[in-house]
């Protein structure tokens, strides 16, 4: 418990006045002639017991309803999960929002017709009425940078709209969270009260791939014993229908685009909708059936007659959530995706060039990966490797991770039980010519063995493995009848490493049959033309942010392409900006999964359903009130005369 | 404060004569009177009022043989009638300090207007009245006397009276219970504040002496109702130690106390059949004296 007034705490002093003034009374006693002394010494002797107690406890009521006055004046406040006699709470010195900032945070919220960034920025302003004094300090998820606020009122500014308003961009709040306790120590805050609005969607927070930082977060803050507090805010959002777009893949040919779309939506049964589709501004209707939950949709668009380069964007119709129902795409400026290989096993090498030069006009490949100069390894895209990375090369290729690249591993018998920097690999296995391994479980919804568009499945399970390195770390996409990882999907910094069991060569397995090995490599392809094509960057990606000078040419003329989806003109050339696939999802967090992570007794938990949600500090003077009322009340019970007491002797 | 001369009559009070000067006040008691009057005698004798028929006994006076009836029966019987003679009512004034307390008139005052409206009303019927001043060193004794200069004596000896005794008036009672001969009706003004024990004990003597006793029991309603708004030291006025107190918290010990004493006062008077008149010093004389009137003037 505090208080905004503390100066009046020095009002407590004046509960003593009802003693004081006791024994004044009586030194300033009247004097009276009696003459019924006999009964008045018998009185008070008799003078029970009770009524004492009963003087002294009045005397007490009464002083007990002066402090709770005084308190009540001093205006006490207290937070949920703060102690009601914890007199010791301090002003804290930063008031820390960190604000989600991702796209589905502009969704509208429950019951209101606000959105939830909206919302979130509601909480935080009365969150901060608790603690006038302290220094407001924002950081979203977009920039991650601290922003000092003078006032709060600064964040409804239209200056302000750059760093809290909404966006199209994705978010990873256990790195901005990381970030701004990082921040605090470096500019050694000593107590801080750090809110965290967010509205708890899945991709916002990836928490498997994120643990050893959320737990390091809760480490640091248990560390800080209460000095730092965290508040986690979650913001549901209305269940009102909607619709959302995004993008698998695109092909194009010289006179037609295919893209590979999929519409998600929350409304059960078959529906057709009507989309449109603009080619270079010109729109043109189309339709299409959808099935809940999710349908996957490849139109055809027709390119004849339109400019060698230029832009399509295809929206659906509108329902209550706008922003997720336009995708944008650029055609006839794509740059060539550089694939680097490095490979010591020639079968294994001559199956994977195979597998990745599918599509030539799109693929550049870069063989003997580790010969060339390391400037040029960075330029690209994606990195093959069979066997041992060599000494000097491993330092870039974490770099390389880092940055957001992608890495397929393949095993060589030198890697049994090995730990290498990337992946640290099991036992090696090998079967007699007769015997195999087989594939029994994968993914098959999504991912590198996805069904395939018609809804076939990859035949994995007609492989045969005769040797085998299992890869143990990364989250596993497909299993051996025995359970070992047949390939796992392991995220190190931004970037993404596969690492398969064995290898596509006679000796190891069937896997250089290619009917697993082509669509895999494809898909992870695909993959990374979407995570680093520079024409279909999303918002808030590095590409995105680096971009300066450009020239929206959809939507206000003030888009910036990190905030904002649409087809800007940089240089000369489109450049198609679209909001993070992910954040179409409608998974939400389950409750317990960041709790278990972020277990410290000083992070709290609420959510903004209610009106005021739980742990916004609170005055609370209406308890004070009800406990002065309370004593006053048993005040005059205590004056009461008892039921016995006689006004006067009767006379006759 | 004592009155001049020609304020004694003030001790009367006028509307107490006006309401109970019509009808004679009889004792409730056969009194022993020199002279004829209203009061019932406790010998027989002529008179118009028969009283009853009784054997004759062989030494009485054959005079007072009812003849008619030994005609008609042939047996000796005597006729009786009550013999009716006056009253002496003695006023007995309680002079000790405790009966000074009163506002806006004391305890003391007040009895002295009950004692001047009552002597005046016993002297216009007949009766014989006197006064005794129980002042351990400044008492007086009127003898009862029937003469109209009687009410003057009483008055200025009202007058001169002062309550400032410190010794309790039991004993004076006592002595006074001794002292008058024949039946006699006594009159106490007091507080009555002594133990209750010592009270029953001289209604008692007075009793055996054939005496009726009557009690104007006075106090001030201060004393009866016990209200003061804050802390009190309270001074004794006979001397006693003072004390300091907070009034709220004892008064309803107080009050307790109060109301047994005036209970038990009142049971003592009850089982020696006396009369006990409570009255507070607040209230009229004629008030004050109505039902001791009333009760009679029903005789």
């Amino acid at each position: 418990m505090s208080f905004l007034q503390p100066i009046a705490l020095f009002g407590i002093l004046l509960a003593a006045a009802p003693l004081i003034i006791h024994l004044l009374n009586l030194l300033r006693h009247r004097r009276e002639s009696w003459a019924a002394m006999r009964f008045l010494v018998e009185a008070k002797e008799r003078s029970s017991r009770m009524s004492k107690i009963r003087r002294w406890l009045t005397l007490l009521v009464r002083m007990l309803i002066i402090a709770l006055l005084v308190i009540l004046l001093a205006r006490p406040i207290s937070s949920g999960n703060q102690s009601l006699l914890d007199l010791a709470a301090k002003e804290p010195e930063v008031l820390m929002l960190i604000l989600d900032r991702s796209s589905s945070m502009r969704k509208k919220s429950e019951n209101s017709s606000k959105t939830l960034l909206q919302h979130g920025l509601e909480e935080f302003d009365r969150f901060t009425k608790s603690w006038p004094e302290s220094k407001l300090v924002v950081m979203e998820t977009l920039w991650a940078e601290p922003i000092f606020l003078d006032t709060v009122d600064t964040l409804y500014t239209e200056e302000m709209e750059e760093i809290v308003g909404p966006t199209d961009s994705g978010a990873i709040l256990p790195e901005t969270i990381n970030r701004a306790l990082v921040w605090l120590d470096e500019a050694d805050v000593a107590q801080a009260e750090i809110l965290i609005v967010s509205d708890f969607q899945r991709p916002s927070w990836q928490v498997n791939q994120n643990s050893e930082m959320l737990q390091s977060i809760n480490e640091t803050i248990n560390e800080k014993q209460g000095l730092w507090k965290l508040k986690f805010l979650q913001m549901k959002p209305g269940k009102s229908f909607n619709y959302s777009l995004t993008c698998k893949s695109y092909s194009e040919e010289t006179d037609s685009f295919f893209p590979t779309l999929q519409i998600l939506g929350n409304k059960k049964g078959q529906e057709k909708l009507a989309l449109k589709i603009r080619i270079n501004g010109i729109q043109f209707p189309m339709e299409s059936e959808f099935t809940y939950p999710s349908t996957t949709w490849t139109p055809t668009i027709p390119l004849a007659g339109q400019p060698r380069t230029g832009w399509i964007s295809i929206s659906l119709p509108e329902d209550s959530f706008a922003e997720d129902n336009e995708y944008f795409f650029t055609y006839g400026n794509q740059s060539m995706l550089k694939v680097g290989i490095s490979c010591e096993d020639p079968q294994a090498k001559k199956c994977i060039i195979a597998a990745c030069s599918l599509n030539p006009e799109k693929v550049f490949l870069t063989e003997n990966l580790f010969t060339n100069r390391q400037e040029e390894l960075i330029k690209h895209e994606l990195l093959v490797i069979q066997g041992e990375v060599p000494q000097e090369s491993q330092g870039w290729v974490d770099q390389f991770l880092f940055d957001g690249g992608v890495v397929i591993f393949f095993p060589s018998e030198e890697s049994k039980n090995k730990i290498f920097t990337f992946q640290k690999w099991g036992d090696y296995k090998i079967l007699s010519e007769d015997d195999f391994c087989s594939v029994r479980e994968w993914i098959r919804n999504e991912g590198v063995f996805a069904n395939t568009a018609n809804g076939k499945e990859l035949p994995l399970s007609h492989l045969k493995i005769q040797k085998r390195i299992i890869p143990l770390e990364g989250q596993p996409l497909a299993f051996y009848t025995d359970g070992n990882n047949f390939l796992t999907r392991k995220i190190h910094g931004r970037g993404v490493l596969y690492s398969f069991s064995t290898l596509p060569n006679k000796a190891w397995s069937s896997l250089d049959e290619g009917f697993v090995l082509v669509p895999a490599l494809q898909r992870i392809i695909e993959e990374c033309e979407r995570k680093t094509n520079f024409q279909i960057m999303e918002c808030g990606d590095n590409h995105s942010r680096k971009l300066q000078s450009v020239l929206a040419i959809t939507g206000e003329k003030r888009d910036k392409p990190a905030i904002n989806a649409g087809i800007y003109q940089h240089l000369g050339n489109l450049v198609a900006v679209n909001r993070p696939a992910d954040e179409s999802t409608y998974d939400q967090l389950e409750n317990n999964q960041l709790r278990q992570l972020i277990s410290s007794e000083y992070a709290s938990w609420s959510d903004a359903q209610s009106a005021n949600s739980s742990f916004q500090r609170a005055e609370i003077w209406n308890f004070f009130l009800v406990c002065m009322i309370l004593f006053l009340l048993f005040e005059g019970a205590l004056s009461l005369p008892p039921k016995s007491f006689n006004r006067r002797v009767p006379l006759q | 404060m004592p009155l001049q001369e020609s304020n004694f009559f003030e001790y009367i009070d006028q509307k107490a004569i006006a309401r109970l000067g019509g009808i004679p006040m009889l004792g409730h008691f056969p009194m022993e009177g020199s002279v004829s009057g209203h009061h019932r005698s406790n010998h027989k004798g002529s008179s118009v009022e028969f009283a009853e028929y009784r054997e004759y006994t062989p030494g009485e006076d054959p005079k007072r043989i009812d003849w008619r009836v030994l005609a008609r029966t042939d047996k000796y019987f005597l006729k009786e009638f009550e013999a009716e003679t006056n009253l002496r009512s003695y006023h007995l004034l309680d002079c000790s300090a405790s009966m000074k307390f009163g506002k806006p008139s004391s305890k003391f005052a007040f009895a002295k207007r009950l004692i001047g409206t009552l002597s005046y009303l016993y002297l216009q019927q007949g009766d014989a009245v006197g006064l005794s001043v129980l002042h351990p060193e400044k008492g007086e004794e009127i003898p009862a006397r029937r003469s109209p200069a009687q009410l003057q004596d009483i008055l200025f000896n009202l007058s001169q009276a002062q309550a400032n005794g410190k010794s309790p008036v039991i004993d004076q009672l006592h002595q006074i219970a001794e002292s008058i001969k024949s039946r006699a009706q006594l009159l106490i003004y007091s507080d009555f504040l002594e133990d209750p024990k010592s009270v029953s004990n001289v209604i008692h003597h007075m009793r055996e002496r054939k005496h009726e006793v009557v009690l104007f029991h006075i106090m001030d309603r201060q004393e009866v109702e016990f209200v003061f708004d804050r802390p009190t030291r309270f001074i004794d006025l006979e001397g006693g130690p003072s004390i300091l107190t907070e009034t709220n918290i004892i008064r309803d010990d107080y009050l307790k106390q109060m109301g047994k004493h005036l209970e038990e006062i009142r049971k003592i008077c009850t089982e020696s059949q006396c009369s006990h008149y409570f009255t507070v010093t607040d209230s009229r004389v004629d008030d004050a004296l109505r039902e001791f009137s009333f009760e009679r003037t029903q005789a």
